[in-house]
């Protein structure tokens, strides 16, 4: 009687054994015929495919920008040496107004106006060749996408007449007195003339900290959850 | 800070005043007598190590050593109901009479049971009780189980328990908390009862006593502020430290692993092989009337995120000195130096394993010192009494380096540019009270004062001062109650808020039958903020923080009703039915108008859940499963200025999973044992959508598969673990994966 019963509960034990392996077993592939999880996006961001001529070297952008005093609007050329095949000297004058803002919840403001003036200098004309100059406005509120660890910034529906300068590059120095600066570099662009459309140049423009800047873009939310 | 100087005086004075009263008072015996014996596994006849003796009714207690001994000294004579314990047997009660200066010897034959719950905890209500007698959801986790993980921190452990949620320090249970870095813990952190977040953000440092030096941990589901106050909302972690055994006994414990490679190209930001490892060395000794137990350990891992790599060592010590017949002298204390990454969130999804958080020039390193002391003394003063005083010591040092990254453009020079500087003391007096079999009282007052100095919040101090009262009464043979209040007074600078906290609870269990036990509870919980989110001043991932001393504590209300029952010693089944309502939960916020942000009460919310946990013992003795879990249903109900629906008001809580799953399943055969755990969440509903962590929306569900393997002797383990074996991608936190794939092995060998 007593190994009849031993033997029926070793019996019970070993099916409840066998359906457990059996359930785990059916518990692994569906786990691991499940996705995998995270994966990279398909494709890449924007940037891969964007070429700023000088690298962007990141840093906290937020807040709200002017001119600098100091040489806040530059052009650079490319390959400089396609300029000193046409002509003896180029020089642009420069000039940039306005403001630039940036919120740390992705939402930007710019509203500013910039020009550029050609003066080229052809070996025996005493004067320079003054060409027409060339304006431009950036206008647009919207959100930003930062990219690249922080280092490029695309900006949703910002409009320009001239130039492409939707996305920029940025880098952020601090100036001895403390005060912080900005430089936003544009990608590649082409004179709108004639003739001169393959010389390829870029923007820099460098922006200083307004003090006491007050910015209200109308996004309340929290950023630590919890 | 005056008022609160001169309350931590008079609260000092008031304490030794009553201690020194209750002590020539006390009763001491003039002959006294013990008891010793051994427990042992009843079915093999092995020594159980680790088991709990106690004198029922009396403060007098003990806990069996490597060979299964106890020995409880200098008791006084007369008849004793011994009762021993063991995770995983049956308990068992002896009756023994003991003349002066006799000395009984016992021996306990426990019998295994999968499922029997007979921890003895004390978290619940500053006293030792069985754990089915707690009216909240309590959690114990021992010596063993804690080794079973092959985890380097108790904070890895925790994730295999139901409705609990770990990433780094910050810590959620049952969807208290979203994702916070760990500022402002919503989870109470206790070293043998005594607070310990830390003293400027208030999050926890799971660091700060290793693993290895742990006998027990001990969660509670639920709000703890009637009994220990501030943080306590969602919940209590209590790390109980081993204490030293009979014998002299050194224990190494090594733990070596590698991380797997990501699948993906893009993710590879490294061609190194990613390692960890740690190793502590144990060491205790009984000396007279002195025991000591202490820890030196190392610890180092690479990490497989980028700037996410941690070293450092630690040291700690516990002393426990038989200053007389009914005295002891606790003495807890730590040592530890780190340095660490600050790897918070990705640079993209393409890029997720690299560091977004930091600029291309440089990364943040921080380097921490932290030294405590925890004394506590003991006094029995009589059969029936006995009263603890508690003192604790914190200090941090933190320092913030920017160094240059090893291939950036520009090479910028090595500086320090945050640091901080942060202290707590406290005292605490207590006093436990058995005036009969059936009552059980608890009372005491506490003082703590923290002080910080920093770029970031100046130079500040907050301090607290509170009484509580615990009453355990058993009305009628089945029904027990447990009532309790707490007061908390926080004293903070002129023109801070200070305000006063009553922190009521109340809870019954009753048997139903032999194994079957029904518990209702509820209470009252607050956290008051951290001096990091009162006083910060800072600028943080681009975020320019400003403070607000007028910040108020948050507020909660829960209440759980659960069943717990027992079927023919194999099966084990827990459920519970959960309800919190918060209110004035602290949440940064844009100051409108300003390009500033600051943290405020505005956010209210409630929490709806329901919990399951099922042990069973499939084949006696060799296959053992646990299942746990836990439902939340979360509701975001703040309200704006004005009082108008907030936009997220009705939505699910940021960051809180819906569904949680755990199981486990042990196989033992002799010394041989293998496990597989598993860990599912669903995948959390609501995330921040302006934000500047980039790809915050690529949600995926958790499944994470563990498996363990190793062999088991007496004085020699090993262990090996492939954790996360299926290799699959998960997120601990916004923008921020969890561990790969890596295999680890754990050796354990005691002299």
């Amino acid at each position: 009687m007593g190994e009849d019963l031993r033997s029926a509960s070793l019996r019970s034990n070993r099916r409840v054994a066998l359906a457990t392996i059996s359930a785990l077993t059916a518990l692994w592939l569906l786990v691991s015929g499940c996705e995998k999880g995270l994966s990279p996006t398909r494709y890449e961001p924007v940037s891969p495919a964007v070429h700023f001529p000088l690298r962007p070297l990141g840093g906290d952008f937020v807040g709200q920008w002017v001119p600098a005093k100091d040489r806040p609007f530059r052009v650079g050329f490319v390959d400089s040496s396609q300029i000193r095949a046409l002509v003896d000297s180029l020089v642009l004058e420069t000039q940039l107004r306005g403001t630039f803002q940036f919120d740390p919840y992705g939402n930007y403001r710019i509203d500013a106006t910039l020009s550029i003036t050609p003066k080229v200098y052809i070996g025996f004309f005493r004067q320079p060749l003054v060409l027409p100059p060339v304006p431009d406005t950036l206008r647009g509120e919207g959100t930003y996408h930062n990219y690249e660890s922080n280092c490029m910034l695309v900006l949703d529906g910002l409009t320009t007449r001239a130039f492409s300068l939707d996305t920029l590059g940025y880098t952020v120095r601090f100036r001895p007195d403390g005060c912080r600066v900005l430089e936003l570099i544009s990608v590649p662009n082409t004179f709108p003339y004639p003739g001169f459309e393959w010389i390829q140049f870029y923007f820099v423009f460098r922006l200083e900290e307004k003090k006491s800047s007050g910015l209200a873009l109308g996004k309340i939310s929290s950023t630590r959850p919890r | 800070m005056r008022a609160t100087k001169s309350s931590v005086v008079a609260a000092v004075v008031l304490g030794l005043g009553l201690g020194a009263y209750l002590t020539s008072h006390a009763a001491v015996p003039e002959q006294s007598a013990s008891i010793r014996g051994q427990v042992v596994d009843a079915s093999t006849r092995a020594p159980l190590p680790g088991a709990n003796v106690i004198l029922a009714g009396t403060p007098y207690g003990a806990a069996t050593d490597e060979s299964g001994a106890f020995s409880i000294p200098r008791v006084k004579p007369g008849r004793y109901v011994v009762v021993a314990r063991m995770i995983g047997y049956r308990k068992r009660e002896q009756e023994v009479a003991v003349a002066p200066g006799e000395t009984a010897t016992l021996l306990f034959e426990l019998q295994p049971s999968a499922v029997e719950l007979g921890q003895v905890v004390v978290t619940a209500s500053r006293m030792e009780q069985d754990i089915r007698e707690v009216p909240v959801t309590l959690h114990a986790i021992g010596a063993a189980e804690l080794a079973r993980y092959n985890a380097s921190t108790v904070g890895n452990v925790l994730r295999y328990l139901p409705g609990v949620q770990v990433a780094g320090s910050n810590i959620s249970i049952r969807g208290s908390s979203g994702f916070s870095g760990g500022l402002g813990s919503r989870v109470l952190l206790l070293v043998d009862g005594v607070p310990f977040l830390t003293p400027d953000q208030g999050d926890i440092d799971w660091d700060a006593v290793p693993i290895v030096a742990i006998r027990q941990v001990e969660i509670l589901k639920g709000p703890g502020s009637a009994v220990y106050g501030s943080n306590a909302m969602g919940g209590v972690v209590n790390l109980r430290p081993a204490l030293p055994g009979e014998e002299r006994q050194i224990r190494i414990r090594t733990l070596t692993g590698v991380y797997d490679m990501p699948s993906y190209s893009t993710w590879r930001w490294s061609d190194q092989t990613r390692y960890f490892g740690s190793a502590f060395l144990d060491y205790e000794q009984q000396l007279g009337n002195v025991g000591i137990a202490l820890t030196a350990g190392w610890k180092e891992d690479m990490s497989y995120k980028e700037n996410d790599d941690s070293k450092g060592w630690i040291f700690t010590g516990l002393g426990r000195w038989e200053i007389g017949p009914n005295t002891t002298l606790d003495l807890i204390g730590g040592l530890k130096k780190a340095e660490t990454g600050s790897f918070v969130y990705w640079r993209n999804l393409n890029h997720a394993l690299s560091i977004g958080n930091e600029p291309l020039t440089s990364y943040t390193r921080t380097r921490e010192a932290t030294a405590y002391i925890l004394p506590v003394l003991t006094r029995v003063v009589s059969d029936h009494a006995f009263y603890r005083v508690r003192l604790r010591w914190r200090q941090i040092h933190t320092e913030d380096w920017r160094v240059p990254r090893p291939n950036a453009p520009v090479q910028l020079p090595r500086e320090k540019y945050r640091g901080s500087d942060g202290s707590t003391f406290g005292f605490e007096w207590q006093l436990n009270l058995h005036p009969s079999v059936l009552t059980s009282l608890v009372m005491g007052t506490d003082v703590d004062r923290s002080g910080v100095e920093s770029i970031q919040y100046g130079k500040r101090e907050v301090a607290d001062l509170s009484a509580y009262l615990q009453l355990e009464q058993r009305v009628t043979s089945p029904l027990r109650v447990s009532l309790g209040a707490r007061w908390d007074q926080q004293v903070a600078e002129k023109g801070s808020s200070s305000s006063g906290q009553l922190n009521p609870k109340l809870g019954f269990t009753y048997q139903i039958s032999d194994e079957g036990i029904l518990r209702l509870s509820a209470g009252r919980g607050f956290r008051a903020p951290s001096i990091a989110e009162k006083y910060i001043s800072t600028v943080a991932s681009n975020i320019r923080i400003i403070p607000n001393p007028a910040l108020k504590p948050e507020r909660s209300w829960s209440a759980e009703v659960g069943y717990n029952q027992t079927l023919g010693g194999r099966f084990n089944v827990d459920a519970s039915l959960f309800a919190t309502r918060y209110s004035d939960l602290i949440e940064p916020q844009l100051v409108p108008g300003m390009l500033q942000v600051q943290f405020r009460n505005v956010a209210h919310a409630r929490i709806y859940g329901c919990e399951l946990t099922a042990r069973t013992e499939i084949w006696p003795r060799y296959l053992r499963t646990r299942l746990g879990y836990t439902y939340l249903d979360t509701k975001d109900l703040s309200r704006l200025p004005d009082g108008s629906p907030s936009p997220g008001y009705g939505k699910p809580l940021k960051y809180r999973s819906r569904h949680n799953l755990v199981s486990s399943l042990d196989l033992t055969v002799k010394r041989l044992f293998a496990a597989a755990d598993f860990r599912y969440l669903s995948k959390v509903e609501q995330v921040d959508r302006i934000t500047n962590i980039p790809d915050i929306d690529k949600l995926v569900p958790t499944y994470v598969l563990d498996l363990r393997a190793g062999w088991k002797a007496k004085r020699l383990s090993v262990e090996v673990a492939l954790e996360n074996a299926l290799q699959y991608y998960y997120l601990i936190s916004p923008g921020n994966l969890g561990p790969l794939r890596n295999l680890s092995l754990q050796i354990e060998w005691t002299l």
